[in-house]
């Protein structure tokens, strides 16, 4: 269990650094990089996809009624 | 058989892991200033309080951020607040904070965009196929 308490330290730990990395690259700030990412491109972009992928069922389901 | 088949979602799920090592190690190594200690891990970074850029000081004092480096969001506080704030409560109500960061931020999430955007293209190509087929 202690390994994997320090496993989860270790990861979030790396990636915080990244994001923090990532604003001073951009000459950007920890808060909007956040932001961007987990409040915008997180839950835009899995609707996005989601409705892209229903999309894809559907368009495929029909050609390949219309072929068959 | 299975690994060719899996090759395109771990290609898409392991590139922006790939950036974030190459970023991190990049900064490390030009890095000459005191880390940040936390629960026994060494950061990449210091918890110095910097006015030029930011530091872990803006991961655990959310306020010294927004007044010293934001620079696009400033007139939007009020509403992104609410969302980011939110999301941290979120997350801190399961109990373990790190832990659920990492399962629905570094690992679910991504995995299911992902495994839907492979899927996606995969359909797109079965599509063409049958198109090609049927003149």
């Amino acid at each position: 269990m202690g390994e994997i308490i320090k496993l989860v330290n270790l990861v979030y730990v790396y990636c915080t650094d990244f994001i923090i990395s990532l604003a001073n690259l951009l000459d950007s700030s920890y808060y909007e990089l956040n932001t961007l990412f987990f409040c915008i491109l997180y839950p835009f972009g899995l609707v996005l996809l989601l409705v892209v992928f229903a999309w894809q069922k559907s368009r495929l389901k029909k050609l390949q009624k219309r072929t068959s | 058989m299975i690994l060719k088949k899996l090759f395109p979602y771990l290609v898409v799920f392991v590139a922006p892991f790939f950036l974030m090592v190459l970023i991190n190690e990049c900064v490390r190594s030009g890095s000459g200033e005191s880390r940040y200690t936390t629960q026994g891990v060494n950061a990449i970074h210091t918890a110095q309080r910097l006015k030029e850029r930011c530091t872990w000081v803006c991961h655990n004092d959310t306020d010294w951020c927004k007044v010293h480096h934001v620079k696009f969001l400033s007139e939007h506080f009020a509403f992104v607040d609410q969302v980011y704030f939110g999301i941290i409560h979120l997350l801190k109500g399961t109990g373990a904070y790190r832990a659920a960061n990492i399962f629905f931020l570094v690992i679910l999430i991504p995995v299911l965009m992902c495994c839907l955007l492979v899927k996606s293209i995969n359909m797109q190509l079965e599509i063409n196929r049958i198109k090609r087929q049927n003149g």
